[in-house]
């Protein structure tokens, strides 16, 4: 019976129980994130940008805006659940006995082999310059602070991640020169997302995407070592948390002045959902956080149903214990084409239909799902070594 | 009687109170701020706030070298020119307002085709007292609609803004007009040596 050999997935590496409402809330948006992607190789109408120095491109209808939006979710939550997952994996390697030096010296190496797989995998399929800050490029450097900064008190990686979400919008990075070309890319790499001077590009600066990663992080060690019947229990509070958040987005859109760096510039649902995703605003996190926390709250009300690891659910917690591994996979996969040898504004040779897409994103799902679980089987038949980076 | 408090709401309470404290205080120091998505041009005796995507470009509708009493700006955003904002002023004269947006309308249809042009109404934009008057300009047989909004300033100059965009609708220009018009600050004459 299928089920078993998933049984046997959950297990993690050090044979603790996985916690699977993660996989499945990590799972739901590299479904959406593929959707995004397919979408942006393909669409004509499908385009990013969202807060770029302060610009908002417009979108042709609210149709396409909404199935750009909707892809919001994808990187805080990849991002938040990365320093949750991290947080509970360096507890266990701490608590099997590795040394302190060796779990940092696993994240340097972790970090550095993800900077490998933008340049080599990530940059190439976006048809970007192998200098391209992208979501793997930060995650990459944020595993690399976190080998340091994980020695820092939970509470005051807290405190220092939340400030850095609310006070992030007041950085004055002018005192770094933009001419040479490394002072722009450190900006770039900092705070300033811009596509403006090739190759020195990117979109997911470091600040404050750390600082989300430092949110998970502290969710990470709030859960390290609860039980199953606890689990169950945070149900209700990540509900709260979720529309709490939601609520608190409606507030400051309202406002329209603290927390939007894109101004709200009317009324319409479009003027109320256009929010600065380079770099995210509060109130972006807020609207794509509180549905992570939705996402969380409705994998603890299914996770214990029979049917939990068979069909879509089970479809998605294989997406969300492989994320990487589906990461790199489902970008060439969807991308269709070889690589361009020599990087420029992307153009695919053909637009499709927006039917055509869906189509293509659904049997992209399929086949990514049967990638996962080959993969998954590898792993367990050679633990070691490489396996274990992606 | 001395209360316990448990020391996880203890340090909840902590966390929230530096929290708060910090953020408040970096709102306050920076009220004063551009706020974001815009830039300050600051010259030739008055102030005010434009989209930052915009780049400012002198004497498009006035062929001069703007100067206190008479000039203009225009500037285009950069991500396909989805959005057109100029500023112009002058010496008020017969005509006031009006005649400072017809004289405009007049510059501009010697290079575009201007149609739809609306009636003057009277409004408040920004807590100014203004006019203002729609149009629209055609544009390879698309239709881009704008707005213009003038008003007198106390030393006697007629300031018309406008705003034409394609695809956001007509409240993002009203809004973006207002937020201009609104941050608009001008300064007295300079006295002659």
């Amino acid at each position: 019976m299928a089920s078993s050999g998933v049984q046997e997935t959950v297990k993690t590496a050090t044979g603790a129980p996985r916690l699977e409402f993660i996989d499945f809330a990590r799972g739901i948006v590299m479904a959406i994130m593929a959707w995004d992607h397919v979408s942006g190789f393909w669409n004509q109408y499908h385009h990013g940008g969202e807060g770029i120095l302060g610009r908002a491109p417009p979108f042709v209808d609210t149709t396409w805006f909404l199935l750009r939006f909707v892809s919001h979710y994808c990187a805080p939550t990849f991002i938040f659940l990365a320093g949750t997952v991290l947080a509970i994996s360096v507890k266990r390697r701490l608590e099997k006995g590795e040394s302190q030096r060796d779990v940092s010296l696993h994240l340097v190496k972790r970090g550095l082999v993800l900077l490998f797989f933008v340049a080599a995998i990530e940059a190439p399929a976006f048809t970007n310059p192998w200098t391209y800050f992208g979501v793997i490029a930060c995650i990459g450097v944020c595993l690399i602070i976190f080998s340091v900064a994980r020695m820092l008190p939970t509470k005051v990686i807290l405190v220092l991640s939340l400030l850095i979400i609310l006070n992030h919008s007041f950085l004055d990075l002018s005192f770094i020169p933009t001419r040479p070309n490394w002072g722009w890319y450190l900006r770039v790499i900092l705070h300033e997302p811009s596509f403006d001077r090739w190759p020195y590009v990117g979109l997911y600066p470091i600040i404050p995407w750390v600082a989300v990663m430092g949110l998970g992080w502290s969710l990470g060690n709030y859960l390290s070592g609860k039980s199953a019947e606890e689990i169950k229990g945070l149900k209700r509070p990540f509900a709260l948390t979720g529309v709490a958040s939601i609520a608190a987005f409606i507030v400051v859109r309202w406002l329209n002045g603290y927390g939007n760096l894109v101004a709200r510039m009317g009324n319409t649902l479009v003027d109320w959902l256009y929010v600065s995703k380079y770099p995210p605003d509060l109130a972006f996190l807020l609207w794509t956080l509180g549905g992570m926390c939705l996402m969380l709250a409705l994998g603890i009300h299914i996770q214990g149903r029979e049917w939990f690891h068979g069909g879509l659910s089970g479809m998605l917690l294989s997406f969300g214990r492989n994320p990487l591994f589906f990461y790199l996979v489902h970008l060439w996969l969807y991308r269709a084409q070889p690589p361009d040898f020599y990087p420029r504004a992307y153009v695919p040779p053909f637009y499709l239909g927006l039917p055509e897409t869906l189509l293509f994103w659904a049997v992209g799902l399929v086949v990514l799902w049967r990638l996962c679980l080959w993969y998954e089987k590898l792993k367990r038949q050679y633990p070691k070594p490489i396996l274990q980076y992606i | 009687m001395a209360t316990h408090i448990s020391p996880r709401y203890r340090d909840a309470a902590i966390i929230l109170v530096v929290v708060v404290a910090v953020t408040g205080f970096n709102i306050w120091l920076h009220r004063g701020d551009t706020p974001i998505g815009y830039q300050l041009y600051s010259a030739n005796g008055f102030s005010f706030i434009y989209p930052r995507e915009c780049t400012l470009r002198e004497a498009v509708v006035i062929f001069r070298y703007p100067s206190y009493w008479l000039g203009d700006l225009q500037g285009e955003s950069s991500d396909g020119a989805a959005t057109v904002i100029g500023i112009v002023w002058e010496a008020e004269r017969s005509g006031g307002v009006p005649a400072t947006m017809d004289e405009i309308i007049d510059a501009a249809s010697g290079y575009y085709q201007i149609t739809d042009v609306g009636v003057d109404a009277d409004t408040t934009f920004g807590g100014k007292q203004v006019s203002v008057r729609g149009f629209s300009v055609l544009v390879n047989e698309v239709s881009v609609p704008g707005l213009m909004a003038g008003w007198v300033s106390p030393e006697g100059r007629v300031f018309v803004m406008y705003c034409l965009n394609l695809g956001r609708g007509d409240d993002y220009t009203a809004l973006q007009l207002s937020r201009m018009m609104g941050s608009l600050e001008t300064e007295p004459p300079p006295k002659p040596r």
